[in-house]
């Protein structure tokens, strides 16, 4: 339901967003999407790097730059997968439409993001962080299921827990500030 | 291939539409989900939402029927 429970209530949620837009490719060449997957993890982490410095307190700043240090990490995952099925040693290409800027789930700028957010409580920025992670978790599980190859498969299916447990963190940071 | 060749857009109702499907159709004729936190829901919720927490919806899938339409919120 678009606006959530605020919508329902007849209130306009602050700084609201939805997302309105979902993985659905049906590409299964691995290096087709790794190379989405490495832009992706690319724009998070750029993402991630910005709002620390407005984390509005020193937990959600922890978070916040532990999931940066996690996307840099799935970025060398991917790296090195790439240049396993690729043979060639060197990040992935970007994607057609992805070559300048960073990018988020659902192909929006970061800027656009960083914009949104900007303004917005601490407890807008941890739901709107985990909707993107719940994007990211949701694209693993699709290509995994799509992609050719074992090994391809197996890092999206861990990279998919991996979007799972930030999601987990940042819930239980958000009940903590609830009190 | 280009962005747009990646992602689609996610169909999405306004609570005015949410209301009226609730209002036409059974209770038992559609998934209705809050994927909010569990004090979220205790502080207020849809009349006969179920709860299943965000974190936990992959693992928690197989509580809703397929065959019903899901709304989540």
């Amino acid at each position: 339901m678009s606006g959530g429970i605020n919508a329902w209530n007849g209130l306009v949620a602050a700084g609201a967003h939805d997302a309105g837009l979902a993985y659905y490719s049906r590409a299964s060449e691995p290096v087709e999407l790794i190379s989405l997957s490495w832009a992706l993890e690319e724009g998070n982490r750029v993402f991630y790097d910005r709002i620390f410095w407005s984390a509005p307190d020193l937990d959600a700043a922890s978070i916040f730059r532990s999931l940066s240090l996690a996307e840099e990490q799935h970025k060398k995952s991917l790296r090195e997968l790439h240049a396993r099925v690729s043979g060639m040693d060197t990040d992935p290409p970007l994607p057609e439409g992805m070559t300048s800027g960073y990018w988020l789930e659902g192909g929006s700028p970061v800027e656009e993001a960083l914009e949104r957010v900007r303004g917005m409580k601490g407890n807008q920025i941890l739901e709107y962080c985990m909707a993107m992670e719940a994007n990211s978790l949701d694209r693993y599980i699709k290509m995994s299921r799509s992609v050719e190859g074992d090994r391809p498969r197996e890092l999206f299916l861990r990279l998919s827990g991996e979007e799972k447990s930030h999601i987990a963190r940042m819930a239980s940071l958000l009940d903590r500030w609830r009190g | 291939m280009g962005l747009s060749d990646y992602f689609k857009p996610v169909s999405a109702w306004a609570a005015g539409e949410v209301k009226k499907f609730l209002r036409e159709r059974d209770a038992d004729s559609y998934n209705l989900v809050d994927v909010r936190q569990p004090g979220e829901y205790e502080c207020g919720h849809l009349p006969g939402a179920r709860l299943i927490p965000l974190a936990e919806l992959q693992d928690r899938l197989r509580e809703l029927d397929r065959t019903k339409p899901t709304i989540t919120y």
